[in-house]
């Protein structure tokens, strides 16, 4: 065998090894994925681009009177006002749902009372169980841990992108770090 | 024991270990692959699977003495484009934030949270120089043993 025989035979052999360990990352990727409670689904973007124009609700002088209805299309919810139509919902027959855009380990350590998680890379096995709450909804209330979060934003994505009205999501504003501040209940 | 064959083994560890970091963190490597603007969905998410399984499997292989090379040629090319992006990204936080270069700091994905830029540029060029070294003979590729 020539010197230049046994070079190429050297390369191809390496390139096949090399093609050998890249199908065998590919399984065990694929294997690892599907078994993992994280499981990554490929074709959901779990990074919309998110139009975050809200970071502050506008001040408002009839707030005490606005019903949950009425705060549909504003984009964001004071938390005063979220505690107060809490509060009067028992006589009201307007509904609220409570969803927590913050990764599934903060939702165990302290949530909102009566929130539902939608973690958005569990939203998989989340999403289910939210949407018809939110579909029900009148008003759907996004909150993640506070400062310039976008979970939230991309949490109201995915669900007006699963056929909740844009509308009735509204977004919490100063999410849990502010209700904390306000030393407002939670609950595990 | 060799020191070559030490340090083979040492990479392969190393390896294993960052591809596992980012296996069990795999949200925080696709949130710092998002950082470097790879289009999602499809490539981000297959390149946040692909990347730390590819590690572990070449880690694998380099620890085990199985397809040594060829697996040390892969994390080769590997190291030089996460360098490569890390410099890229670098130097577009450096214009953006008119920050000097080595006062960046981002989640480069690595497997280290929010790292120096410059340190961590200098720590992949290091691990390349000790891979060639590993990956040198006089014999390859005429080798066929």
């Amino acid at each position: 065998m020539t010197q230049v025989e046994n070079h190429s035979l050297g390369v191809i052999r390496t390139l096949q090894e090399m093609m050998v360990l890249l199908l065998l990352s590919v399984g065990i990727g694929a294997i690892w994925n599907c078994c993992s409670s994280g499981r990554i689904d490929l074709n959901f973007d779990y990074f919309p681009a998110v139009n975050i124009t809200h970071d502050e609700a506008a001040p408002l002088t009839d707030e005490d009177t606005l019903s949950i209805a009425d705060w549909r299309g504003r984009g964001v919810i004071p938390q005063d006002a979220l505690v107060r139509l809490l509060a009067d919902r028992g006589s009201s027959r307007q509904t609220i749902a409570l969803i927590d855009a913050r990764k599934e380990e903060f939702f165990e350590r302290g949530h909102l009372a009566g929130a539902k998680k939608l973690d958005r890379y569990r939203f998989a096995q989340d999403l289910p169980i939210v949407l018809p709450i939110c579909l029900r909804a009148d008003l759907v209330v996004v909150y993640c841990q506070g400062g310039a979060c976008d979970d939230s934003h991309i949490a109201g994505k995915i669900l007006s992108q699963a056929g909740v009205s844009a509308d009735a999501i509204v977004i919490l504003e100063g999410g849990l770090e502010r209700w904390l501040e306000n030393k407002r209940e939670v609950v595990q | 024991m060799k020191p070559r064959v030490i340090l083979r083994i040492a990479l392969g560890v190393y390896f294993i270990v960052m591809g596992m970091i980012k296996l069990l963190g795999v949200e925080q490597f696709m949130s710092a692959l998002d950082g470097y603007g790879i289009p999602s969905p499809f490539p981000l998410n297959l390149i946040a699977i692909l990347i730390p399984t590819l590690e572990l499997v070449c880690g694998l292989a380099l620890a085990l003495h199985r397809f040594w090379r060829s697996a040390l040629l892969i994390l080769i090319l590997l190291m030089v484009c996460f360098s490569t992006v890390i410099f890229w990204r670098m130097n577009a936080i450096h214009a953006l934030e008119d920050l000097p270069r080595c006062a960046v700091s981002f989640d480069c994905g690595c497997g280290n949270g929010v790292v120096n830029a410059c340190r961590k540029i200098a720590i992949n060029v290091l691990t390349l120089v000790l891979m060639v070294c590993v990956f040198r003979t006089k014999t390859w590729p005429n080798s066929l043993k």
